[in-house]
């Protein structure tokens, strides 16, 4: 008999269904595995302690080793060795720029932390901001320049570069320069720079996980401007997530976070917020939510368009009947009508404080949600003061075209890894090995890199200036903590340099702030010199609250926008959604081992990918979990384990993005699969679900590597059950199954564990102290 | 390893203490400044110490391997003294701002040609003063009183 409700509390499923607590489930039995020594008595007790001891006393007579001090010859005014500096600046390993505070013992940066002053971020950082850090020491990093694989100098790879693009231009074919879509302002302005000085150069920008360029160009049709909104999930009152992770993965999920927490805290001032999630696969978001319902994920359209219709029927906006009938069109979803009844009952009660958001890559789902949050009439989110402004760039789909049709001249690369992160990659590389130019500015010779004849390193961010919108009420700045560890240059000093620019980045992003920056700065006071010092001192500035008025809803465009899509094709198969787990994104920081090493926060899982699905289509495909499985379209196919998830849709199998690097370092090469090879593309799009996969088993068993079973409670009562009461809280340890209506879901538990030991059963309503009986 | 105790190694350039703290009475802190703001007392950089020698005695053999080191742009390699094990956490500022003088635990080092462990720099050797300390103090008017906890110095 266990000393727990298994009905309430389990660690994993195995031990739900089987009564007794055990270690066994993933191979770890703690009786099995620690014998006691074969019988120790007293007489050799003493004899082993007496060795040791005699070893250790041996070894005593020793003189430690000669240890030096080697001071500075001149010491940094600022450095007193044995303390540390802390610097603020701002996270580079995503597009949501959040502030981080830097800490750096004798000018080595070692630690990450947040920075309260910045607006957004409030102190907080993601795992992967936390481990970025050790990315700067990445052995794998490129030492410095490159030319065709071998090391070359900085003049003499500018003089070859230059004169590259000057052949492009002569020859009338074009420059291509391919961004992240989310670089932050001055380095947008670094590019038009660059674009200005050659006049066939124009910006392609590639996202790897493309939804933040599919809610802006919905927003381009809907509101007119390409932009990634900001998002008030503390102004909110229902949120309702269609498949975006927003506390684990979605845009900014450290603000959404700290914003969500804020608005969720049960002793707080307000209502709590209601959230109810959407979802194909068990994600941090949904395992917070209030409700939760799994949909297929080719059934978000047509649960988008559901919902959009109920609004819209409850609503008398402009244009309301035009959307009706453009949203009539999409086929009916297979999702259950009594239940999008009750989330349409719940955002039209909020109206205004109703949140709707999508995790989709699929432009119209976008739009879809735009519609709804237009026809909600919605105050939390705001396209007019943006999260993000998307500049004007050419699709990937079309310079994809463009390479195939041979009219590109020269192209660079500036951080991105299309050849690893597209499902076409190979065609990709294949593509750019025939362009007569191929310069990269990626901080390794990494899988798209390789396929350039230049490589012209980036520093890490930790060694370079920048900036970056948060927004835009602020700016948050990057500083170097360090100076940089390899010959390397930072990305947009290498772009003023090509285009001709003698000025240094640095000089180039202060001129700017002078000059743009400054005059709108809220607070800027008289001198330039004491704002540009206070604002890299905070790592934030914060900008004059300029009154924007709101963008107006296009109906027409917004009705063309939706336009093609029909009911959703009736696929066979299995259906293949493919996310972004925590910790790993896109695979960019796959050469860190503390990413690799962090256990994702659902499925516990670490070192690589796995293929996730619900215990009934695992039960139905007859696989075990660690079952070898290949997941194939055709002939893209990608062999991965079994994770038993629940909370995975009935016919899903969910792969995560960003593993089976071939080329990012030891630590990430060949760390499970890739599997941006089964992504689906669109009209040029990447779509990352798509129906219709086959599956089979490999035969092949391969253990996971999970932590869920880890910290087994080996039959003692650690977790403690009490009910808290208001002021005079007094908690019971109890032990006993008594069953309790509050049963937590099994996927929640699932990813819980026992995080906490002592299990409040219901709200406190105010602060309550326990004692232990 | 086993207690140091009396270990008085040669270092690269012959700096006596006695002739700097004893005989010229520069403080202790005017060159191992960092004693007061942080864990490591540390030794002054190089052109700290050119600061004096370069005004008083240029041509001295000692002083000039000094200049060569800053002309070389090569640091001076110290040989280390006094060393407590990684597992050990100290520091220096909480036992200065404590008014513990240097010497209760680096001894006379202002007769000191060449330095040398005077203590034993054990565990045993820590506790006993942290142990006393609250004793002494209990009567006067700055109350000290040093912890005895494990996880002060070992985490
Ligand atoms: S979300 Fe994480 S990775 Fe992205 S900027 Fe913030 S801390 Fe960095």
């Amino acid at each position: 008999m266990s000393l727990l409700d298994k009905d309430k509390y389990w660690q994993c499923a195995d031990e739900h269904v089987n009564e007794d607590e055990h270690d066994h489930v993933h191979g770890y039995d703690h009786e099995r595995d620690n014998p006691p020594p074969a019988s120790v008595n007293r007489r050799s007790f003493f004899k082993i302690m007496g060795l040791s001891t005699a070893a250790v006393a041996a070894a005593g007579c020793k003189r430690a080793p000669v240890a030096k001090i080697v001071p500075y010859l001149t010491k940094p005014e600022e450095v007193t060795p044995g303390e540390a500096l802390w610097y603020a600046s701002t996270c580079g390993a995503c597009s949501a720029a959040c502030g981080i505070l830097l800490k750096t013992r004798d000018g080595r940066p070692i630690k990450v932390e947040g920075n309260e002053k910045h607006p957004a971020s409030r102190g907080g950082v993601c795992a992967m901001g936390q481990a970025s850090v050790l990315s700067l020491y990445d052995a794998a990093r490129a030492r410095g320049p490159l030319a065709a694989g071998k090391a070359t100098t900085w003049a003499e790879l500018d003089a070859a570069v230059k004169a590259g693009f000057a052949r492009a231009a002569a020859s009338g074919k074009s420059i291509r320069v391919v961004t992240p879509p989310v670089v932050g302002p001055t380095a947008d302005a670094t590019i038009a720079a660059f674009l200005a000085a050659f006049p066939t150069a124009k910006r392609v920008t590639f996202d790897a996980l493309p939804y933040e360029e599919a809610i802006a160009d919905a927003h381009a049709a809907t509101h007119g401007a390409r932009v990634v909104p900001a998002y008030n999930f503390g102004g909110a009152k229902v949120v309702v997530s269609v498949g975006a992770d927003f506390l684990g993965t979605w845009v900014s999920p450290v603000a959404f976070t700290r914003d969500y927490a804020k608005a969720r805290d049960p002793e707080g001032v307000r209502p709590m917020l209601r959230h109810i999630q959407i979802e194909s696969t068990m994600s941090l978001a949904g395992a917070n939510a209030d409700r939760r319902y799994s949909v297929a994920p080719s059934d978000e359209i047509p649960v988008l368009a559901a919902l959009a219709r109920r609004v819209l029927e409850r609503s008398d906006v402009a244009g309301k009947d035009t959307l009706l009938a453009a949203v009539a069109k999409i086929g009916p979803a297979k999702f259950d009508a009594r239940s999008l009844d009750a989330v349409a009952k719940e955002i039209l009660a909020r109206r205004t404080e109703a949140l709707v958001v999508s995790g989709s890559t699929d432009v119209r789902a976008q739009t879809l949600v735009n519609i709804i949050n237009y026809a909600l009439g919605t105050t939390v989110v705001s396209s007019a003061r943006p999260l993000h402004r998307l500049a004007a760039a050419l699709s990937f789909a079309e310079f994809l075209a463009e390479l195939k049709a041979g009219s590109v001249g020269a192209v660079l690369l500036c951080g991105v890894n299309p050849v690893y992160a597209h499902p076409d990659g190979a065609e990709i590389a294949k593509a750019l090995r025939g362009i007569p130019l191929v310069v990269s500015t990626n901080d390794r010779v990494d899988e798209t890199a390789s396929a350039a004849a230049y490589l012209a390193p980036s520093h890490h961010f930790l060694e370079s200036w920048g900036d970056a919108a948060t927004a835009l009420t602020a700016l948050s700045l990057s500083q170097p903590a360090v100076t940089p560890l390899f010959d390397t240059r930072g990305t947009w000093e290498s772009l003023l340099a090509w285009a001709g620019r003698s000025s240094a980045y640095y000089d180039f992003m202060r001129a700017r702030w002078e000059k743009e920056v400054f005059p709108v700065a809220a607070d800027a006071g008289a001198s330039f010199q004491a704002f540009w010092d206070r604002s890299v001192h905070d790592g934030v500035a914060a900008l004059k609250e300029a009154p924007e008025a709101a963008l107006p809803f296009r109906i027409d465009e917004t009705q063309k926008a939706l336009e093609g899509i029909g009911a959703s094709p009736a696929v066979g198969g299995v259906e293949v959604a493919l996310y972004a787990k925590v910790g790993m994104r896109d695979g960019a920081l796959a050469n860190n081992g503390w990413l690799q090493e962090l256990p994702d926060p659902i499925s516990k899982a670490t070192w690589g990918n796995y293929a996730a699905m619900s215990p009934a289509l695992a039960k139905k495909q007859g696989l075990a979990e660690g079952a070898g499985v290949t997941v194939s379209f055709g002939d893209r196919k990608v062999t991965l384990p079994v994770l038993i998830q629940q909370g995975t849709h009935e016919n899903v199998v969910a792969l995560a993005l960003g593993y089976g690097r071939t080329r990012a370092g030891k630590v990430g090469n060949g760390v499970g699969a890739n599997a941006f090879a089964l992504a689906r593309v669109d009209a040029g799009r990447v779509q990352l679900c798509r129906p219709g996969a086959a599956i089979s088993a490999t035969g092949a068993v391969e253990p996971l590597a999970l932590t869920q079973t880890h910290h087994s409670q080996e039959k003692r009562a650690l977790v403690r059950e009490a009910t808290a009461r208001p002021a005079s809280c007094r908690v019971t340890p109890r032990t006993t199954s008594r069953p309790s209506a509050r049963t937590r879901s099994g996927a929640a538990a699932r990813c819980t564990g026992f995080a906490s030991t002592v299990i409040l059963k219901d709200r406190p309503k105010t602060r309550a102290s326990f004692s232990n009986r | 390893m086993g207690s140091q105790q009396g270990y008085e190694p040669a270092q690269p350039i012959a700096y006596s203490h006695a002739l700097h703290a004893g005989e010229l009475q520069i403080n202790c802190l005017y060159c191992h400044s960092g004693a007061e703001k942080s864990r490591h007392a540390g030794v002054p950089s190089a052109s700290i110490c050119m600061n004096c020698p370069a005004q008083v005695k240029k041509d001295a053999p000692e002083i000039k391997k000094l200049s060569a080191a800053i002309e070389s742009g090569t640091p001076i390699e110290w040989t280390r003294v006094h060393r407590l094990p990684d597992f050990a956490y100290f520091n220096h500022s909480r036992h200065v701002a404590a008014n513990v003088a240097c010497q209760t635990c680096h001894g006379a080092v202002e007769t000191m040609v060449r330095v040398k462990q005077v203590e034993t720099m054990t565990m045993g050797w820590c506790l006993d003063c942290h142990r006393n300390t609250e004793k002494e103090t209990r009567s006067a008017a700055k109350r000290i009183a040093p912890t005895t906890d494990c996880s002060a110095c070992h985490y």
